[in-house]
This record gives C-alpha cells, sequence and structure tokens, in this order.
C-alpha cells in the first residue's frame, strides 16, 4: 500500500515535470526572433502570401491558441513539427537516430558501470595503497579531460597513426548491401574507439562513488562483527561491505543519466556517429529550429523517464527512501 | 577567560555608540582574521591541495603575464589578426621561431596559449561567479522562507536539473542575440544559467539544518526579521560551503566553456583553449597528426580543472569536519 502511494506520487510529479519541460520548451522557441514563414519560402514573400502561411501554421491566433494546439498535436498524433532542411517530419528523424545513439550510449552505460564498480571496489578495500592512488589519480585526470578532446587524441593514435580502427562513421561502404554476418564485426569495430572514450571520460563518477562507500562501509560496526567472526577480508569486502555500498552507487546512475547527453553529443561528432549528437550539431549549423526544439524535447523527456526509472529502482533497494 | 574580554570591548559601557560599533567591527575582523589563519593551517597540511593551489597559482601567473610578454614582443596577440597570422606557414611543426608550432592560421601557439588562459580563467571565474551568486540566493531563500516559496523554488531547481545540460546551453547559446560582439558574455550567461541548480540544492540542504539549531530560535523569540537572521545567522554559516562549491564551479565552467566552443558557440576571435581544440578539430589538424596543435591546450584544460578539483577537495576535507574524523 505504502509502496504504491509513492508510485502514485512519483509518477504525478513526473507528469508535471514532463508538462513544466513541454510549456518551457514552447516559450523559449517562440520567443525567438525571426519568422518561420520567411525561414520556409524565402525572405521575398509579398505579405498576403505570408498571411496566408501565417493561417496554414496557425501562426495568426494568439499565442496560447497555438500552444494548446501544438501540445493537441504531440499528444494525440505525435506530431512535433516539420524538419526545415529534411523535408520529414521532425519525430521520425529523431527516433531514427536515436537508435544508434542508444547503442553507443547502452554498450557505453553498461561498460562503465560495470569497469567503474569494480575498479572502486578495488580502490575501496585497498584505501591508501599504491593501487588506491593509481585508479583515484587516473580517473580524476580522466574526469578533468573534455570528452571531445580525448576522441581526438585516440583517432590520431590510433586511426590515423596505427591504422588500428576506422577513423570515423558507424560503418564502411555504407552504400552497399551486406549480409548481416558482415554488417555486425564491422559496426562493432567501428564502436571500439567511440566506447572506449564514453567509458573514460565517464567512469570517475562511479570509481570515486563506489571507492568512498565502500570505505565508508568498511568503518561501520558490522564489518568489525564480521571481522569478529573470524571472516577472511575477502568475504568481508563481498558479502558484507559491498553490498551496501552499492545503494548510493545506483543514485549515482540516475544522476549520470545528465551527463551521457552531454558527453554523447561530444563524442558523436569527433566520431562522425550518425546519432542524435551529430544531428543537434546539423539542425544547429543548419538553424533547422524545428528539429532543435523537437530534439531538445525528445532528448528531455528520454532523460526524465531514466531517471524516473533510476529512482523507482533506488525506493525498491533501499528501504529508507521509503520513509 | 576570552570570551569576557570579548565583551568587554563589544559592550565598552560608557563610550559612545559609534565607538562600540566600530569596536565590534574590528574584533569580528580579528576574530575572521584568525578562522582564516587556522584554515590556511589545515589546508597547507594537506598535500593535494597545496598541489592545486600552486597549479591555480601558476595559470594565474600565466593569465597576467601574457599582456607584458607581448608588450615586450616575446609573443604575439592571437586575437589581433594582422600581427599574428603568418599565411603560407599554418600548421608548422615546432621549430626554434615557434617552439610549439604554428595553428591553422599560421599563429605561434605559444601565443595562443598564453592569451587563451586569460580568456579561459575570466569566463571560468564570471560563469562560477553568476552560477553561485544566483544558485545560494535561491538555496538561502528557499531554506529560509516558508513552505510554498520552498516548494516553488526548489521545484523549479528540480526542473532545471533533470534538463539536460548541454542540449539546453546549445539552445540557448544559439538564439541569444548577437551571435557577434559580446559573445564572452553570452557564454558566461549561458553557463551561469545552466549551472545554478546544483549549488541552489546545496546551499537549501546546509540552511534547513542550521535553522533548526537553537540560536536561530533565540535569535526569533527576540524578534529577527527574516532578512536579519538571513544576513547575521544563515549566510555566513553556509558561507564556507558556498566558497567550496565556487571553486568546484570553476572547473566546471571551464570545462563547459570548452565544450560550447567546441560546439562553435563562442566567439571565433577571441581564442581560448577550447576554441584552440576546436579549430584544431575543424581543420583536421588531428587527422594530420598536429600534435603541438591538439595537445597543448587539451593538457592544460585538463591541468587547471585538476588544480581547482583539488583545492576544492582539500577544503571539503577542511571545512567538513565529517571528513576529517575518517
Amino acid at each position: 500500500m505504502r509502496a504504491r502511494t509513492i508510485l502514485v506520487r512519483k509518477v504525478i510529479g513526473l507528469v508535471v515535470t514532463l508538462l513544466a519541460v513541454y510549456t518551457l520548451n514552447f516559450f523559449l522557441f517562440h520567443m525567438l526572433p525571426g519568422d518561420p514563414a520567411y525561414a520556409l519560402v524565402g525572405p521575398r514573400m509579398p505579405a498576403d502570401q505570408v498571411a496566408v502561411i501565417h493561417e496554414m501554421l496557425g501562426l495568426d491566433k494568439p499565442l496560447y491558441v497555438q500552444y494548446f494546439i501544438s501540445l493537441k498535436l504531440l499528444l494525440v498524433d505525435g506530431y512535433l513539427g516539420e524538419s526545415w532542411v529534411f523535408d520529414k517530419e521532425v519525430l521520425d528523424i529523431v527516433l531514427d537516430k536515436m537508435q544508434y545513439t542508444l547503442l553507443l550510449v547502452g554498450v557505453g552505460t553498461a561498460l562503465t558501470v560495470f569497469v567503474g564498480v569494480n575498479l572502486g571496489i578495488i580502490a575501496g578495500s585497498r584505501r591508501g595503497r599504491p593501487v588506491d592512488v593509481a585508479v583515484v589519480g587516473s580517473s580524476l585526470a580522466f574526469y578533468a579531460m573534455p570528452a571531445f578532446w580525448l576522441a581526438m587524441i585516440m583517432i590520431m593514435g590510433f586511426s590515423a597513426s596505427l591504422h588500428w580502427f576506422p577513423l570515423e562513421g558507424m560503418e564502411s561502404d555504407i552504400g552497399r548491401e551486406k549480409p548481416l554476418g558482415e554488417r555486425v564485426p564491422d559496426i562493432l569495430w567501428h564502436m571500439v574507439l567511440p566506447v572506449t572514450v564514453f567509458v573514460l571520460v565517464s567512469i570517475s563518477e562511479f570509481v570515486m562513488m563506489m571507492r568512498n562507500a565502500l570505505v565508508d562501509s568498511l568503518t561501520e560496526d558490522y564489518v568489525t562483527t564480521a571481522r569478529a567472526k573470524g571472516l577472511t577480508p575477502k568475504d568481508i569486502v563481498r558479502k558484507h561491505a559491498v553490498p551496501n555500498a552499492l545503494i548510493p552507487t545506483v543514485a549515482t546512475t540516475a544522476m549520470f543519466i545528465g551527463w551521457v547527453v552531454t558527453g554523447t553529443i561530444m563524442i558523436e561528432i569527433v566520431f562522425n556517429w550518425p546519432g542524435i549528437g551529430t544531428l543537434t550539431l546539423s539542425a544547429l549549423n543548419n538553424q533547422d529550429y524545428p528539429l532543435l526544439q523537437g530534439l531538445f524535447l525528445v532528448v528531455t523527456l528520454t532523460m526524465l523517464l531514466a531517471n524516473f526509472g533510476a529512482d523507482i529502482v533506488y525506493t525498491y533497494i533501499d528501504p529508507r527512501v521509503r520513509i | 577567560m576570552q570570551r569576557a574580554s570579548v565583551l568587554t570591548k563589544i559592550l565598552p559601557g560608557k563610550s559612545g555608540d559609534k565607538d562600540k560599533k566600530s569596536s565590534v567591527r574590528s574584533e569580528r575582523l580579528r576574530l575572521a582574521y584568525k578562522k582564516t589563519r587556522r584554515t590556511w593551517k589545515l589546508f597547507r597540511s594537506n598535500r593535494l591541495g597545496i598541489l592545486g593551489f600552486l597549479m591555480l597559482i601558476s595559470f594565474i601567473v600565466m593569465a597576467i603575464i601574457a599582456q607584458p610578454l607581448h608588450a615586450l614582443g616575446l609573443i604575439s596577440d592571437p586575437n589581433d589578426l594582422r600581427e599574428s597570422i603568418n599565411p603560407g606557414r599554418e600548421l608548422e611543426p615546432p621549430s626554434a621561431e615557434h617552439l610549439l608550432g604554428t595553428d591553422e592560421k599560421g599563429r605561434d601557439v605559444i601565443s595562443d596559449l598564453f592569451y587563451g588562459c586569460t580568456a579561459t580563467l575570466i569566463v571560468g571565474f564570471a560563469a562560477a561567479l553568476l552560477t553561485i551568486v544566483f544558485g545560494s540566493s535561491v538555496g538561502l531563500l528557499a531554506g529560509a522562507s516558508g513552505k510554498i516559496a520552498d516548494e516553488v523554488l526548489m521545484r523549479t531547481t528540480d526542473l532545471f536539473l533533470v534538463i539536460p545540460w548541454l542540449p539546453l546551453a546549445i539552445i540557448l547559446a544559439a538564439f541569444l542575440p548577437p551571435k557577434g560582439e559580446p559573445a564572452m558574455l553570452k557564454v558566461i550567461f549561458v553557463i551561469g544559467v545552466t549551472s545554478w541548480p546544483a549549488t541552489a540544492r546545496i546551499v537549501r540542504s546546509q540552511v534547513l539544518s542550521i535553522k533548526e539549531r537553537s540560536y536561530i530560535e533565540r535569535a526569533v523569540c527576540l524578534g529577527s526579521s527574516r532578512l536579519h537572521i538571513m544576513r547575521v545567522h544563515l549566510l555566513p554559516n553556509v558561507f564556507p560551503l558556498i566558497f567550496a562549491n565556487a571553486i568546484i564551479s570553476v572547473a566546471w565552467a571551464i570545462l563547459s566553456a570548452a565544450f560550447l566552443a567546441f560546439l562553435n558557440l563562442t566567439d571565433p576571435n577571441k581564442i581560448t583553449w577550447g576554441l584552440m581544440i576546436y579549430n584544431a578539430f575543424d581543420v583536421e589538424g588531428f587527422g594530420a597528426g598536429a600534435w603541438w596543435f591538439v595537445l597543448p591546450p587539451g593538457i592544460l584544460i585538463v591541468l587547471v580543472v585538476l588544480g581547482f578539483t583539488f583545492v576544492s577537495y582539500a577544503l571539503d576535507d577542511i571545512l567538513n569536519p565529517k571528513l576529517r574524523r575518517r
């Protein structure tokens, strides 16, 4: 019963936030200078023609009416407008690119969490020793690195000089039809460097969180009890300290989701990965405002949902949060 | 014993009101000085903090001496194109004349680095200041006000906290007019507006815990106004926290400015380290193996961010008594 009330409250909160983001997004883009009619047909348009376009787009109505029209279009038809450049619906373009981004981010995040947590355990259980110093030091150094710079260095070293990995893109010879057995290894080969950069620049959060939580929980009374019972140090860490230290790490995952977008946009641009990041850059350079607006909305909604998911998991594994 | 002397100083008995005020002030100054010295002593014993501090000092020196070096004719001003470009000598590897080679316009990379340092630090400090002032005002107001104001302010903060940072910054930077002139102000504004929520949250939670202490209750009973309590009791007590947060904010602001530069959203005529990396990327200098142009600005960004991070860790250690015990 209790859990259900919390869930209901969280869902209501989510809906309110979603609506707030949508509203913010709408008014932000409508305060922009410039007339979409001119952007569509060019600046040398006669005034009566402009009026026709205004009527078509609903721009002659007051702003709040426009707001409800566009909200209705989004909720009922899933319509986010047309791109000015690609001549396609914004939502279709965004969803198409989203799958490639999710591939990169999914693999990257899974690796980051796995490697980060394990490095954190290694460092935390050997606090103050050289291993600890090395792990903490290097993860801090990578934290301070701009993702795009590291990506460029990687390309300089491993692609341009050593020719181990491709310079850019997600596949080689895109035009050619290929069987799946050939495509998968090709894509994996293209993914190695972007995923490596992703893991390196985002791992420090997990290493530090896991290490500090472990150091904390190793000073708790139940660890002393476990030691008194005669458990080996290895068992104390694995069976008693780690499970408790894992809880804050889940919270970190939720915070981490916000960073994912920033990191991914950078990495995609440098590696020319055909995902949301490169799409954002091209929309920005083409001043394709409807596409940019749609991108912002979809990305934010995805983040909100992911955050929501992490929140629920957190409530589930840590009973203390439920109070 | 000491307290008695403080009291006699604060309440000097017969002397005038003006005199009393100034002696209170001097006593406050003395205490503040004592406290600063104690903090500095603790800070000095923290090796990482000192390392970071030295790194920061050297970057500040680097930023300050850029102009004098230019006046001496040792470096050229990369923002003044007539003076600094060398057509036909683009992307030259290091030589005796140009110790770190030349950039995509044939400018001396070392000069770029010095001038970039000034601009990078100015943007970093200014953006952090904006973040901190805005964030802590919201945090302080939310923590010290009633339930409704708190709820409204915190929901707004949460909203900004969940919006992914970079897309919001991109949209703001792309649409804020004008694309030309004071682009540096725009970058500062964009970073400030997008990164305050974390500060607001931290400050608010600290204010909430201080608010429960008995001396605040006493002040309320004595009839102090809300503004007075905020100014005299809450702000000084959250200030150390705000300060530590400000330091880490500078690191974040420098990284953010580099991100924006990389997306070509900053002033293309004002050299920063981030812009140097963007230029190297734009002309595919990194594919051509122009390491002298790609590596140095990135390494300097890493070092300056690490410097701020180390100092902030050290301050955290000192200001957070819970950590000190560990």
